[in-house]
């Protein structure tokens, strides 16, 4: 599955799929309590089954200076 | 998971409150929290006239959008800084969601004003360009609001972006900060404006959640001059916390709000008027007044 990070520059990474959210976010150590995840325009719960096939991006809450 | 209101498929999950919505749900939900915001803290009335400083980033952008819909009487000012290149797509996002909405949007140039961007002012009075920066905001939508008449001056500071400056002013006992700290800031002398921050009680990830189910234009891109701010650092650690113990930062700012006068402070400072501008100040002249003209006495002794 390809994931989009926006951090804020666009940087593409491929993981494999079929897991939960949580488990993904896990895996790339991102607080899901800074971050979205879309999935075809959709924000996602942490509970949410992500596929193989499946295109995500990852956009940062926390901004400022 | 499920939308707690309408028991739909929930797309934002709010763990502070326990609790998920559907994109209309939490729209809702948000629009809520801010009218309960702006009367819990009376902030302002539907018959105020209110000056939104926008910055073109989601959190201002958000509440611009929201008080629009909540029916209040907006105007937006955007206060271009002069940094090259993140002021112009800044400048245009604002523009953008001025041109949707059909509100007005008042830009208000800094090298206009002073002769001088923020970057060139920081060079000159060799200060950190965000603390120059933070100062001119201050003074400049004071005096727009002021000379425009608007009742009061809202920004886009969320509940992090306070849970934040709360714990650095604790980290540093900045007890003078602490006893001004507040999400509505009443104006203590005619020629200072009242300001409020109605996003107090929404994370920046509620703001962001809402800016993306809205499509503002927000832009996605941080001053170049935040890059290792230690607030980030700050933010960074609150959230880590918050992942642990949801409701975390939530509890942190409203008990603080709660204790607030533990930190009051016996003796006001006396206000005055600045002798060269007119803006409030505590001494002979402002604290933007002596900035200028410490960055005019270094382009004579670099002329000289």
């Amino acid at each position: 599955m390809k994931v989009i990070l926006h951090q804020p520059q666009r940087r593409e990474i491929e993981i494999t799929g079929g897991k939960r959210l949580a488990e993904i976010a896990k895996e790339l150590d991102i607080n899901l309590e800074a971050h979205l995840v879309v999935r075809d325009s959709t924000i996602l719960t942490r509970d949410e089954f992500v596929q193989d096939s499946d295109v995500i991006e990852i956009f940062p809450a926390v901004s400022g200076g | 998971m499920l939308c707690r209101v309408c028991r739909n498929k929930a797309t934002v999950e709010v763990r502070q409150h326990n609790t998920a919505y559907c994109n209309n749900c939490f729209v809702n939900y948000f629009l809520k929290q801010v009218q309960r915001n702006i009367q819990a803290q009376k902030m302002f009335s539907p018959q105020d006239r209110i000056l939104v400083v926008v910055s073109g980033g989601k959190d201002s952008l958000s509440l611009w959008d929201a008080l629009i819909r909540l029916g209040y009487r907006v105007t937006a000012l955007y206060l271009d800084l002069g940094i090259n290149g993140y002021s112009e797509r800044s400048g245009e996002r604002c523009r953008a969601l001025a041109a949707k909405t059909g509100t007005p949007l008042h830009i208000m140039s800094i090298k206009e004003e002073f002769g001088l961007n923020v970057p060139e002012l920081a060079r000159k009075t060799r200060r950190i360009p965000c603390a120059v920066c933070g100062r001119i905001k201050r003074y400049l939508f004071n005096k727009f609001a002021l000379e425009g008449g608007f009742d009061v001056v809202a920004t886009g500071h969320n509940l992090d972006d306070e849970a934040t400056a709360l714990l650095g002013n604790l980290l540093h006992w900045q007890t003078g900060y602490l006893a001004r700290q507040q999400p509505n800031l009443p104006a203590s002398h005619p020629k200072l404006v009242k300001k409020v921050k109605p996003l107090y009680t929404l994370t920046e990830r509620e703001c962001l959640a809402y800016a993306l189910i809205q499509q503002i234009p927000y832009l996605a891109e941080d001053c170049p001059y935040a890059e290792g701010a230690t607030s980030i650092t700050y933010k960074e650690a609150l959230n880590h916390i918050e992942q642990a113990a949801p409701g975390t930062k939530l509890a942190f700012f409203k008990g603080f709000l709660k204790h607030k006068d533990l930190f009051k402070q016996e003796e006001d400072l006396e206000l005055r008027e600045c002798s060269r501008c007119g803006q409030v100040t505590t001494g002979d002249l402002c604290s933007v007044c002596r900035l200028w003209e410490k960055a005019l006495s270094s382009g004579n002794r670099s002329q000289a």
